[in-house]
């Protein structure tokens, strides 16, 4: 043990600041999950202050709709999640693909721009384009047309939800998949194109099964925070908008409203507990059933 | 040589680690000093003036002390130079004292409030009012309880000024948690400024009553493609016409900020228990919605406005909107308007028959936190701050020749740098009922205000405050679900569903327990009326 430390004394030491940050940020703050069991009074303190049990958490179940804001924040994501994975791998093993540099590079650069606006930003971009005076409907009146709005159909938002997310997130996943096909080693499409394999053989059997650890570690990470909406794309786009809030609701923002208006700390870190003890269940079983079907890709 | 750069690396890591370390841990601790240090034994004044207003009572000043209180607004560019002339003239030599002010920002306030109060920044002084988390506080215990001998000996002056039934209105179960402002204004009856350009160019109904109101909206609807103007540009952040609507039909609140209403037909006498209403659940309501979804059928305001955020009073400004509805800033808003060029308003009182209450004195007022090292010193700066006129017109208005000065009928008159400093830019929870009015007031505005004096009524139960700390649970889950349905009625979006739309949200309000609610406010009303005899 001693010898193992001196011989990786360097490495150790490296290591330190990331462990630090995690013990700082992440485990000592835990503690405080005590709050969703307590009335919190700021005189008394988080330990101090008296305990209620459950309490804190039955607002949540109060008007039943906990479920149904599960249910879309889960089946959201889940749709995030697969077709998100579909794009950035298709993305990436097309620019891999490409031969014209400056052609290659322009792309990429396009793909990765919306990774950089703002949710309130494009959620303003929306409006002008696809409101009741923007530039859709301009379009549609001179063409003689008919005016519509994407904001009063309400059996259209989780496609919109779909694809938004997909123009915006696509190129940052885009470059990590990038990175793992440039670590592919360039033997193996040399040996395939002397036995004459063409560009869709190579991609079937070099370049998908390489990627194959890459796609099941990020779905892993990924699938930790399925519980987790993404709040500044959901408040942004809905907003308080009623009839599209019926199908994109989501945990977040139901939690959001729900506490703005009645600052209880303890009520907020029972919501918080409740999407943390979901996630923690989910990346706990899909950790499972991967270590039972592939054991090398597990997380842990 | 790579051996070595390993090692410097390892040690820079080493080293940057360690710091940061000794960074964090030296954060906490300076804010919480022994507690009391004003009423330690015996008084002291040597460190003061002689002339000081709090010399000679007893007081213990011999330690300098910097109070922090913080604000809600936009930090005016003057801030630091009124400031500072502040504490040089005023709190230094007469209290001993550092005032250092610090702003919340509009835009979020609502993140940082709590989180203010239960960090560990030295916060001795904090904005509240009853729409900014007032009751939840105390209900968390942030902020100091302020018994009768408190407010008495730290801030003897205030008590001295300020009317009865402003620490009635602020107290909760009869506990006082802060110190309300000095001047209570009409802040919760709403007028409408319009467009009299327009209205003399299409000769319009005149918009002084609801139905004209209404009308004028409609037909400016109807000229949309040949104005460019939007009658009402509102979106959702602002509830404009609920308001209105409530004066037209003479519903009065029976508190500040828990939408219990009754009808009060221009009578003070308090509500019989049995006809409060619960705001949402009422056939008024649903009265108001469908009326909200006929404008928005006819083109009153944008199909979109509910997923539009800009705020509607820059729409009335920037000549896009025939109309804003608010509080006796519509003059401001009508003033920006004009000042640019692009049209002339006119305010107009759409319901001009409704008595009006001024808005509670709660509605602002500054609270001592709970975790302040040295409250009474606290106390004492803000009495001071309330009572001496001088230092709060300096606070108010800024430096008086430069940011303001005063006419000959002590109205004040604004001067260049004012837009340096505003006038009660963020001092309303300090105002002093003596607060001198504008000089050369818009004559319109004069009117409108002599009118609302007029008309001026006191209900009953004025003073009473809800707990609703018994319902806490079913509080949260109707709050959230009036939040999601209020702006989708107050835009009409449901259209000809508005009808099926409203049993939807009265089934969701039961489910998230309306009744329990609706009973303990009823419950804890009929205690206080019977309490007060009234």
């Amino acid at each position: 043990m001693g010898k193992l430390i001196s011989r990786n004394k360097v490495l150790l030491i490296m290591l330190v600041p990331a462990l630090i940050y995690v013990i700082v940020f992440s485990y000592i703050p835990m503690a405080g999950i005590v709050l969703a069991f307590k009335n919190y009074r700021y005189a008394d303190g988080i330990f101090g202050s008296p305990w209620v049990g459950l309490d804190n958490f039955k607002f949540l179940f109060v008007s039943n709709k906990v479920w149904q804001l599960t249910r879309n924040t889960l089946l959201y994501n889940i749709a995030f999640i697969i077709f998100g994975m579909i794009f950035e791998v298709g993305f990436a093993i097309i620019l891999s693909e490409l031969n014209n540099k400056v052609f290659k590079k322009f792309a990429q650069g396009f793909m990765f721009l919306p990774y950089f606006i703002s949710w309130v930003v494009v959620s303003t971009i929306m409006l002008n384009i696809f409101g009741d005076n923007g530039v859709l409907n301009s379009i549609l009146l001179s063409a003689g047309g008919e005016k519509y709005s994407i904001y009063n159909n309400t059996a259209l938002w989780p496609v919109i939800m779909v694809l938004v997310r997909l123009w915006k997130q696509t190129g940052y996943g885009t470059v990590i998949y990038l990175a793992a096909i440039a670590g592919i080693s360039q033997d193996l499409y040399e040996a395939a194109s002397i036995d004459g394999a063409n560009v869709w053989q190579k991609i079937r059997y070099i370049t998908l099964p390489s990627l194959k650890p890459t796609v099941m570690i990020m779905t892993l990470l990924a699938l930790g925070n399925i519980f987790r909406g993404d709040f500044g794309m959901f408040y942004q786009l809905v907003g308080s908008n009623q009839l599209l809030l019926k199908s994109s609701d989501i945990l977040d923002t139901y939690i959001y409203r729900l506490l703005l208006t009645t600052p209880d700390v303890g009520m907020t870190a029972a919501a918080g507990l409740y999407q943390s003890l979901l996630c923690f269940v989910t990346i706990i079983t899909a950790n499972w059933i991967v270590k039972k079907i592939a054991p090398d890709y597990t997380l842990f | 040589m790579k051996k070595r750069m390993k090692k410097i690396v390892g040690a820079i890591l080493a080293a940057t680690m360690t710091m940061s370390m000794v960074a964090c841990g030296d954060s906490s601790g300076s804010a919480n000093t022994i507690n009391g240090k004003t009423t330690a034994e015996g008084s002291d004044d040597s460190a003061i003036s002689a002339d000081s207003p709090y010399a000679g009572k007893g007081f213990n000043f011999s330690t300098p002390e910097t109070i922090v209180m913080y604000v809600l607004g936009d930090k005016p560019t003057d801030m630091d130079t009124v400031l500072q002339k502040a504490n040089s003239e005023y709190f230094e030599p007469n209290l001993n004292t550092t005032l250092d002010i610090e702003f919340l920002n509009w835009s979020d306030y609502a993140t940082k409030y709590s989180l203010l109060l239960s960090g560990g920044e030295q916060v001795d002084l904090i904005y509240t009012a009853s729409w900014c988390y007032y009751n939840d506080e105390v209900a968390a215990g942030a902020f100091k309880k302020l018994d009768n001998e408190f407010i008495q000996t730290y801030l003897p002056y205030t008590y001295a000024e300020l009317p009865e039934e402003a620490w009635k209105e602020i107290a909760i179960n009869g506990d006082v948690y802060a110190v309300p402002k000095g001047k209570a204004t009409f802040t919760a009856y709403n007028g409408a400024v319009v467009r009299q350009d327009l209205i003399d160019k299409y000769s319009l109904t005149t918009p002084d009553s609801w139905d004209n109101f209404k009308t004028y909206l409609e037909e400016l609807a109807n000229l949309q493609s040949e104005t460019g103007v939007t009658a009402l540009n509102t979106n959702a952040n602002r509830e404009q016409l609920f308001t209105l609507f409530c004066q037209e039909n003479t519903l009065q609140g029976v508190t500040e900020g828990y939408d219990f209403l009754y009808q009060a037909n221009n009578s003070e006498k308090a509500p019989a228990p049995e006809d409060i209403e619960y705001a949402y659940m009422s056939d008024y309501y649903t009265d108001y919605a469908l009326q909200m979804a006929d404008l928005a059928g006819k083109g009153v305001w944008s199909a979109n406005a509910i997923n539009d955020t800009t705020d509607s009073q820059s729409y009335f400004e920037n000549g896009t909107s025939g109309a804003f509805v608010w509080n006796s800033s519509v003059f401001t808003a009508g003033d920006n308007l004009e000042s640019s060029g692009l049209g002339t308003y006119a305010v107009y009182d759409v319901t001009p028959d409704t008595k009006r209450s001024r808005g509670a004195y709660s509605v602002d007022a500054t609270a001592i936190t709970e975790k302040s090292a040295d409250p009474e010193r606290a106390a004492l700066v803000l009495d001071y701050m309330k009572s001496d006129v001088d230092l709060n017109r300096l606070l108010l208005g800024g430096i008086e020749g430069t940011h303001y000065e005063l006419d000959a009928d002590g109205n004040r008159v604004t001067l260049d740098k004012a837009a340096d400093y505003p006038w009660n830019g963020w001092a309303w929870a300090i105002n002093r009922q003596d607060e001198p009015d504008e000089a050369g007031l818009d004559e319109r505005a004069v009117a409108y205000g002599e009118h609302c004096d007029e008309m001026e009524f006191v209900p009953e139960q004025t003073g009473f405050t809800f707990d609703p700390s018994p319902v806490q649970n079913q509080y949260t889950a109707v709050q959230s679900v009036v939040s999601e349905y209020q702006q989708s009625f107050a835009l009409g979006i449901y259209g000809k569903d508005t009808e099926k739309s409203i049993e939807e949200f009265h089934q969701a309000l039961k489910d998230a327990g309306v009744d329990a609610f609706t009973e303990e406010f009823i419950k804890q009303y009929t205690e206080y009326k019977e309490a007060n005899g009234i």
